[in-house]
């Protein structure tokens, strides 16, 4: 063509000039991206590489003896029968409900399918004080009769199964939320249309439900109950109440008592084990459904109960099931608070109040941003490199806080000592709160991305280019555009993460800062340490409250219609 | 969002966020804690000292090992005064870490016992607290029992609960019987108690206590001052229990009962030395002492002299002479034996 | 009728300011050069040295299948995605070259997308102002808000969000806002393919008005064929990657150069024929492609060259009937009898099973 051919010299001077300038810091600014969401997956994955690579060193004799004497068996015992029994009884409970609200229109049903949520906002170390009375006023008594009829031997057994089950109903109370909101979203937006059309075909509501809306809700409701298990994981304050012998518990105890840091690792190794296994064993129950498992239309299948004794039936199962999950919980505590409340003065309270919701705004904050960058990042470089980053980042979710903690701790040590920078554990933990929030972030990245990997999908891809074409940078589309846009998963996800962290145990135990104390820790402390339950129930109460707000603002946020 | 949301919303941030990175303004004439316990009746006792001396109390919680550390890392710019733990073997290990300086005043000389204090004055105690057996009064006369050893003996199968052996006072305890009687024979003492367990270990010395009250075992080792909570709760099953048992100090006839201390050292890098000794001379003095039996339960330094009424009616009791500093010396091979014995 | 020709020939005259004509004493809006384009794990390239030139203030479109690689080309230009090999240059300067490209937000070029890609957070007003933060100036940023929104008819919309809009509202919000900053020219992907079908002439129309009174070039990439022939100064045809044909509508319609061109703009009769003595044809015998409308039925039986064939089927479509006629005497390689559409106006509908004689219209004569 004439007008390229003619005037080459011309062209090849305004072709290097666009590319010495223009370009190069295009590609400079864009690369800035990949290399900051590459940092954010290493800081996330360092400690645990650490972790993995510690486990092959040769073992100390601390690790013997805990092997050698049985310690390890009764750890995995105990983390095992926990992991069977609440899982279990979770999916009992939240399968129940949520069949019940989907398939009765029974009177109270509205406020039900929204109550059944809140036992999510108590604490599981919470819950374990708040069921405290059930040791003296139910098992001691069912104890002393064992003896009676069966003698002392019969009683200790008694004693250990009922600590068990105990801890395994407690648990599973207030983690059956998770698999009733997955299997609600199952029965009503994943299946809603073929139970439809099953009914259609002449098969009754209920046969439909066995059918149809169980199998093909059961990606989902594996899903939620991934995440009972995982939470089972991560326990402490509950297993350390009931005297149940888990891997985290087994972690602290090497960690604190034993003082012994090898054996602590190896400990937190061997959960990491158990998590890869409980990961496997979701994907191979979800199998190849997983994928297409996607939502449809929420449809409303209920029908009204044709019998009174059904009416009765619906009702008083969630009703005895939020009792014994949300009401009678919050009654003990506020039973205690009642005490609690002539013994400390609300203005005393304030202060670590306001540490506590400060230090999880700020974390929350951070470990957003964090998530947002990398999201942004996943966006513009769509390919293979950023998903396998981003999964990386997601990795700190499935490991209990134990494990966190031991890897945090070991890396920062490995760290300063191959640099000689001996202050390096000192900044991070000791003077400031910067390394309980990485901790945090390494964690709870998942809760953060998640959400917010969803919304970047709902936004075309179009609107990136339509911005990009109208002049704007990667930087300037993102905050224009983007930013704007994910304001809801944004705000979700700042709740999800606020209520997480404020509640969080065993990380914020060990890595806080001396000064820092939270409503977490203040609970346990009180509750746990010092026994004084009547003060500790103030501060457990403003946890559950503000989870119980948590749950609410998340419930409208996911009820509001979209954005056209 | 507009503008002014978003000045607002950094105004809060920013605020939230230097409540939590800046440090106190500096007061002259003050005194900084760093305390291990938590009781609101050791704020009642700093703000009578305030009053008494015009000195202002700064107060930090936290558990003696975070506050150790803190300590450790802040060097010479530390602000605190007075490192304050809840049992004799964190102290040693402050002292051991070089972070306390000798507190040399005639007053702690003369309110301090000897056994109660670092050789070189490093630190001082100022409240007691006995590691005792608890019965019920129903099942168990006090003559059936003597001592911590006797526990480990057939009779008392399936009747004796204790808590964890992740707990410190039983660290201790079991620190004390190595002291005593060397490492073996506290692990054939640990396997043998844990075998005469009405219930495998769990919970609080207070629990220990209610299972006593409700008939699951017939003695428990719990320490002194939880017996006094129980029985001044304001909940009433709380005082019931504390109706139905009796208090045993063991090993009369011997080295005397287990106890421990809290007690605090005058940081090395105290900016306010001469407060800090003011204030534990008035831990240690008359005042404080009378008041920590009525308020914590706690024995004073003087264990015989208490005026007490709970206290007293618990009797008077021979304590061990043994210095509280071994217990910190001896607290890993204790930490091993428990593991041994599967007292977990 | 003449064998050696495709189709009746026609004197249409050549549509003015066609780009290929254009002398080069002015740069084109945009030139691609050689353009070619392979995805990763493909059979076959999406591009294939493709070559287009647009003038100033010409409006192309570029017609193609699904798959052809119009819109892969659309990507190409705007920066969006980066070819194998092949130059881009807008207003005489290279942006795409080796390897080498400026980003999009750097080519200052229009793109209209088929989902409009409205920013749904941001009013009317705001969206068209989106692209015009190079003007330094408050008031001659709202004063080309002002401008484009007269020239695109969305006074009374400037407040509303898109989701309040009309798909032609809508349509016409993307257009202006691509138009606004001025662009060296526009891209337009599918940009028909949303509105309702009632509606999509007028509002086709009122599409190439509003480009054509902004004095803007654009490359219009579409499926349909009936909207290229109406919005389009030139056609450019694409196939597998390939570039058919480039030229005026009615040229690319009535002298298709392939039988690919000549059915993707409508229906064709394929009619085998014999060559003359004396007449030479490459590759044998060939077949003649006549459009049903070039085609009548006829009472005359007069001379050579006409066709006779019983009605089997006929099809009301409105403004005519289209009729099919099997011819027995007019037989294909195969030996099979040539099946014929004719278009019959509604009152001169044959019967099923009549005879007709078929010949060229009167219109194809003139």
């Amino acid at each position: 063509m004439p007008g390229l051919a003619g005037n080459k010299s011309k062209e090849a001077q305004s072709l290097s000039r666009l590319f010495t300038t223009g370009s190069r810091l295009y590609y400079l600014s864009t690369s800035a991206w990949w290399i900051g969401a590459a940092l954010i997956a290493l800081l996330i994955a360092v400690p645990l590489a650490v972790v993995v690579l510690t486990f092959f060193d040769p073992p100390s004799a601390a690790w013997r003896e805990v092997v050698g004497y049985g310690v390890l068996g009764s750890y995995l015992k105990g983390t095992i029968i926990m992991l069977l029994g609440t899982g279990l009884l979770a999916s009992v409970f939240g399968i129940g409900a949520a069949w019940v609200v989907t398939v009765w229109d029974f009177p109270g049903r509205k406020f039900f399918s929204l109550a059944l949520m809140f036992p999510m906002a108590i604490p599981t170390y919470v819950a374990a004080y708040a069921y405290d009375f059930a040791k003296y006023e139910l098992r001691d008594p069912m104890m002393l009769w064992v003896r009676e009829k069966f003698g002392p031997g019969v009683m200790m057994d008694a004693n250990i199964v009922f600590n068990h089950a105990l801890a395994v109903f407690v648990l599973a109370l207030v983690l059956y939320p998770y698999v009733y909101i997955a299997a609600r979203i199952g029965f009503s937006e994943i299946s809603g249309a073929y139970i439809e059309n099953s009914r259609l075909l002449g098969r009754s509501l209920w046969r439909s439900l066995f059918s149809v809306g169980l199998p093909l809700a059961r990606p989902a409701i594996i899903g939620g109950l991934l995440l009972v298990l995982l939470e089972v994981m991560n326990e402490y304050g509950a297993m350390l109440h009931y005297g149940i012998e888990t891997l985290t518990i087994g972690i602290f105890n090497q960690w604190y008592d034993w003082e012994d840091t090898d054996s602590a690792i190896r400990l937190a190794g061997v959960a990491m084990l158990v998590v890869f296994v409980i990961i496997i064993a979701e994907m191979v129950l979800r199998g190849r459904s997983r994928f297409h498992a996607h939502h449809g239309q929420r449809r409303n299948l209920a029908e009204k109960p044709k019998t009174l004794a059904g009416n009765l039936l619906a009702f008083g199962f969630c009703l005895m099931l939020l009792y014994f999950a949300f009401v009678l919980p919050l009654w003990q505590l506020l039973k205690l608070a009642s005490y609690g409340l002539e013994k400390v003065e609300l203005g005393d309270l304030m202060s670590p109040v306001a540490g506590s919701l400060s230090m999880a705004l700020l974390a929350g904050l951070v470990i957003l941003a964090a998530a947002l960058f990398l999201a942004y990042a996943a966006r513009l470089f769509p390919g293979l490199s950023m998903r396998i980053l981003s999964k990386m980042c997601m990795l700190g979710y499935a490991l209990p806080g134990a494990v966190v903690v031991i890897a945090m701790l070991t890396a920062t040590a490995f760290i300063s000592d191959s640099l000689s920078a001996d202050s390096l554990t000192t900044i991070l933990f000791t003077t400031t709160p910067i390394g309980l929030v990485m901790a945090y972030a390494v964690r709870f990245m998942t809760p953060a991305l998640a959400p917010l990997e969803a919304g970047m999908a709902n936004i075309r891809r179009s609107m990136d280019e339509a911005s990009r074409i109208l002049g704007r940078s990667s930087w300037g589309s993102f905050f224009r555009i983007h930013f704007p846009l994910l304001r809801l998963p944004l705000l979700g996800a700042l709740i999800v993460l606020f209520v997480d962290i404020l509640k969080e145990l065993p990380l914020t135990l060990v890595l806080s800062p001396p000064n820092v104390e939270t409503l977490a820790t203040q609970t346990f402390g009180l509750m746990h340490k010092e026994e004084r339950f009547a003060e500790g129930s103030l501060p457990a109460l403003i946890l559950v409250l503000s989870g119980c707000v948590g749950v609410i603002i998340l419930h409208r946020l996911i009820r509001r219609p979209r954005q056209a | 969002m507009n503008s002014k949301f978003h000045i607002s919303f950094s105004a809060v941030f920013f605020g939230l966020a230097a409540c939590l990175f800046l440090p106190k303004a500096a007061i002259s004439k003050e005194v900084t804690i760093y305390s291990h316990r938590h009781y609101e009746a050791d704020d009642v006792l700093y703000a009578k000292f305030t009053e008494k001396t015009g000195i202002k109390v700064n107060v930090v919680k936290a558990s003696a090992d975070a506050l150790l550390e803190r300590i450790k890392t802040e060097g010479k710019n530390s602000p605190a005064d007075i490192l304050i733990a809840a049992d004799a073997g964190r102290l040693v290990r402050a002292h051991d870490a070089g972070v306390l300086q000798p507190a040399t005043s005639s007053k702690l000389q003369a309110q301090v016992p000897k056994n109660m204090r670092d050789s070189g004055n490093h630190w001082h105690a100022f409240t007691v607290r006995a590691r005792v057996l608890i019965y019920s009064k129903e099942r168990v006369k006090p003559s059936e029992l003597t001592s911590y050893e006797d526990l480990a003996t057939s009779k008392w199968k399936g009747r004796i609960v204790a808590r964890s052996s992740t707990n410190i006072y039983n660290q201790s305890l079991l620190a004390s019987i190595v002291a005593a009687a060397g490492e073996k024979k506290a692990t054939e003492w640990a396997t043998a108690v844990r075998g005469n367990m009405a219930r495998p270990p769990e919970g609080s010395d207070r629990d220990q206590i209610r299972a006593v009250a409700a008939g699951i075992a017939d003695v428990a080792i719990a320490n002194t001052y939880y017996v006094g909570l129980l029985a001044n709760s304001p909940d009433p099953k709380d005082r019931a229990v504390a109706a139905k048992i009796g208090v045993f100090f063991p090993n009369q006839d011997g080295r005397g009962a287990h106890i421990n201390i809290s007690g605090g050292g005058v940081v090395k890098s105290a900016p306010n030395r001469e407060n800090a000794i003011k204030l534990l001379e008035f831990l240690t003095g008359p005042e404080a002492q009378a008041s920590f039996p009525e308020t914590t339960s706690e024995y004073p330094l003087d264990i015989s002299g208490t005026q007490s009424k709970l206290l007293k009616s618990w009797g008077t009791f021979k304590a061990d002479k043994l210095p509280l500093q071994i217990l910190g010396e001896k607290n890993s091979d204790a930490v091993k034996i428990f593991a041994r014995a599967r007292w977990k | 009728m003449r064998g050696s020709d495709y189709l009746t020939p026609l004197d249409s005259p050549a549509a003015p300011g066609l780009s290929n004509d254009v002398s080069d004493h002015m740069p084109d809006s945009l030139e691609i050069q050689e353009i070619s384009k392979t995805f990763p794990r493909a059979v076959r390239p999406a591009l294939d040295r493709v070559s287009i030139v647009l003038g100033d203030g010409d409006i192309l479109a570029l017609v193609g299948e699904s798959g052809s690689g119009k819109t892969t080309l659309l990507r190409i230009i705007a920066g969006l995605e980066q070819p194998d090999e092949g130059t881009v240059a807008i207003g005489g300067q290279l942006v795409c070259s080796e390897g080498s490209s400026v980003p999009p937000e750097q080519r200052h070029i229009g793109f209209v997308f088929q989902d409009y890609a409205l920013f749904p957070h941001l009013n009317v007003r705001k969206n068209l102002l989106y692209g015009l933060h190079r003007i330094v100036h408050r008031d001659e940023r709202e004063e080309r808000v002002e401008e484009i929104v007269k020239l695109a008819g969305l006074d009374g919309l400037e407040k509303r969000f898109p989701h309040e809009l009309s798909g032609g509202q809508q349509q016409r919000v993307a257009l202006a806002r691509a138009l606004a900053p001025r662009p060296s020219f526009i891209l337009l992907d599918e940009p028909f393919s949303n509105l309702d079908p009632m509606r999509k002439d007028t509002l086709r129309d009122e599409l190439r008005r509003i480009v054509k009174s902004s004095a803007t070039s654009a490359l219009i990439v579409t499926h349909d064929t009936r909207d290229a022939l109406a919005v389009s100064d030139t056609l450019a045809v694409l196939k597998e990657g390939k570039l058919q044909q480039v030229g005026s509508p009615e040229r690319v319609y009535f002298h298709s150069t392939s039988e690919y061109t000549a059915s993707l703009f409508g229906k064709v009769n394929r009619i085998p024929c014999q060559l003359l003595e004396g007449e030479d044809a490459p590759q044998g015998s060939p077949d003649i492609l006549v459009r049903p409308a070039d085609l009548e039925i006829t009472q005359e039986v007069t001379g050579g060259g006409h066709i006779v064939g019983k009605v089997i089927a006929s099809h009301f479509r409105g403004d005519f009937h289209e009729v099919t006629l099997e011819c027995a005497d007019v037989e294909t390689d195969s030996g099979e009898s040539t099946q014929v559409t004719i278009y019959v106006g509604a009152n001169r509908k044959p019967a099923l099973g009549d005879t007709v004689t078929v010949r060229r219209s009167r219109r194809g004569e003139e």
